[in-house]
């Protein structure tokens, strides 16, 4: 069974498990619910929702907080359909996801490019371990405060944060994919005498390839994390800017409702890099039907 | 003997040569400037040692560290406390999944705005934003963990007739402890980023409170040392982890123990 560690091991610290492993969420679609619906189990999660619904009502009607900071969940869902159409909140939508896409799309770029020459070469892995492991402990939101007075409030600033705390998860796991090739496999190439350049496409590259996508799938997540919160922290135009723009109005009902909003973002995100890790791992074992 | 130290002196070089040439570099192309922005290396380092070792290392830095320490235990308590036995119920799990998924699909930095209104400010509103998101990748890890545990194994607790309790202490945590890690992992990333979203908002001390401060007063020098104590706060969460994780996954493939 090929392993797929849900978050950025070490290069030298090979971790066999059975089965594979999802950090993000997606089950969902993973694991086969949606194409063949299950009434009694949608009813159930149906039945959930409507729980976590009922909990919020009667957190508010019973005054457990304070009704005036938390509104009642009705009053939250009818603000959620008001703000749903209005183009002040589609704005909002579209700046967080183009900073996702632009800072995602870069440290993939990158990441994996720098990592694969990085992973090929045992001195250059070795070389950049130490630096790789303390240049990933510094969180990227800090970096926010020297960031907004050299780049300003805009998308290249929040791209380049988004860069930033995407690009080392990536690069960590590509190193440690294509350090991984089964030694088998790589001998049998080998002994085919495969050219060097289809050893690397054709053994190396594809055999990285789930490693290389769980990066990928763990740095989608925190890349939406980031934005948000250089939205939320520095006011760069996005959903996290526009949450603090509407509690300051005192539109406490439409702050949980974008709130929401934001969930609702993120599960589609999910949903997506679930889908194109699918299409690309088609051939592997942990992704094939049974 | 001389081989060994040989051996130790070549690996020290070769994970040291590439951070020493970039701080070097670093020092010599910052040396002259002006820029406010961006100070030189020297000043940053002088700046560090003023504000991190020590005046602030008690008042901010160990606070910091504490909060997060605090929102890592109860994360850790509350995951692997709900996650067993969604994990070891299948249709509860399958119920409370898209409900879990969507729940943790909210960057959680958001939930600041409600906590200033609910908790107000201090250290409380942290422990909360950090703990709202440190416990789910634990809680799904957990869930994972264990579902996945073998068969074999229930059939040892039917057949030594464990208690309900001893399977889940003995048997279950244990062999779930893999994925608990791996999520623990993950959180502890998390929990810094919101550590300084947390302080620079709705707190009265801490580092993320110091940058903050720094920031506003257009002292760079200082905000910089202030990043690095960061970085130091990371990097001492993960090496620690690392020793955790060795001693709790000494049993897996050698995992970590032999290092």
């Amino acid at each position: 069974v090929t392993v797929t560690r849900t978050d950025t091991p070490e290069p030298d610290t090979p971790l066999t498990l059975r089965g594979k492993l999802l950090s993000s969420s997606g089950f969902v679609l993973c694991r086969g619910h949606l194409r063949s619906p299950d009434w009694s189990v949608l009813g159930l999660q149906l039945l959930v929702f409507l729980g976590f619904a009922l909990l919020w009502e009667a957190t508010n009607r019973l005054a457990l907080l304070n009704p005036d900071n938390f509104p009642s969940f009705v009053m939250v869902a009818k603000r959620f359909f008001e703000l749903l159409p209005t183009s002040q909140t589609w704005t909002a939508v579209a700046s967080t996801l183009a900073g996702w896409a632009l800072g995602l799309t870069l440290s993939s770029v990158v990441g994996i490019s720098l990592g694969i020459v990085i992973g090929a070469n045992r001195f250059l892995s070795q070389s950049t371990r130490f630096m790789l492991d303390v240049l990933r402990s510094l969180p990227a939101p800090a970096l926010l405060f020297i960031l907004i007075l050299a780049l300003g409030t805009g998308l290249t600033m929040k791209s380049s944060l988004i860069f930033y705390a995407a690009v080392f998860p990536i690069m960590i796991q590509t190193i440690y994919g294509v350090g991984s090739v089964d030694s088998v496999v790589a001998d049998l190439a080998r002994t085919y005498r495969l050219s060097k350049a289809d050893q690397f496409f054709r053994v190396r590259l594809p055999s990285a390839l789930p490693f290389i996508m769980t990066g990928v799938r763990v740095s989608a997540s925190i890349a939406l994390v980031v934005g948000v919160v250089t939205e939320f922290l520095g006011g760069s135009p996005g959903l996290g800017r526009l949450v603090t723009d509407v509690r300051r109005v005192g539109d406490y009902g439409g702050m949980y409702a974008l709130i929401l909003l934001v969930g609702l973002v993120g599960v589609f995100i999910n949903v997506l890099i679930i889908m194109v890790e699918r299409r690309l791992l088609r051939w592997h074992p942990s992704h094939r039907r049974p | 003997m001389m081989s060994r130290t040989g051996a130790l002196a070549k690996s020290a070089f070769v994970s040291l040569w590439l951070p020493t040439l970039c701080i070097g570099a670093w020092w010599l192309l910052s040396a002259g400037s002006t820029s406010s922005v961006f100070p030189p290396l020297s000043e940053i380092l002088l700046a560090f040692k003023d504000d991190w070792l020590f005046a602030h290392f008690t008042s901010d830095f160990l606070p910091s560290a504490r909060v997060a320490l605090e929102a890592l235990v109860i994360s850790l308590v509350v995951g692997v406390g709900l996650g067993t036995p969604l994990g070891s119920n299948a249709t509860a799990e399958r119920a409370f999944r898209p409900l879990l998924d969507f729940l943790r699909a909210i960057p959680k930095v958001l939930l600041i705005s409600p906590a200033l209104l609910i908790i107000g400010i201090g250290e409380n509103l942290s422990l909360f934003v950090l703990v709202a998101g440190a416990v789910w990748p634990i809680l799904l890890a957990t869930i994972d963990g264990v579902r996945g545990i073998a068969p074999n194994l229930h059939d040892l607790r039917r057949v030594y007739r464990l208690s309900r309790r001893d399977w889940f202490a003995r048997v279950a945590f244990r062999a779930a402890s893999p994925q608990i890690m791996a999520g623990t992992r993950t959180s502890l990333s998390l929990l810094v980023v919101l550590l300084v979203a947390a302080e620079a908002v709705g707190a009265t001390r801490g580092i993320g409170f110091q940058i903050r401060q720094d920031a506003d007063g257009f002292q760079f020098a200082q905000v910089w040392a202030a990043l690095f104590a960061f970085g130091l706060l990371g990097y001492i969460f993960n090496r620690l982890f690392r020793l955790v994780e060795a001693r709790v996954l000494g049993w897996v493939n050698g995992q970590g123990a032999t290092r």
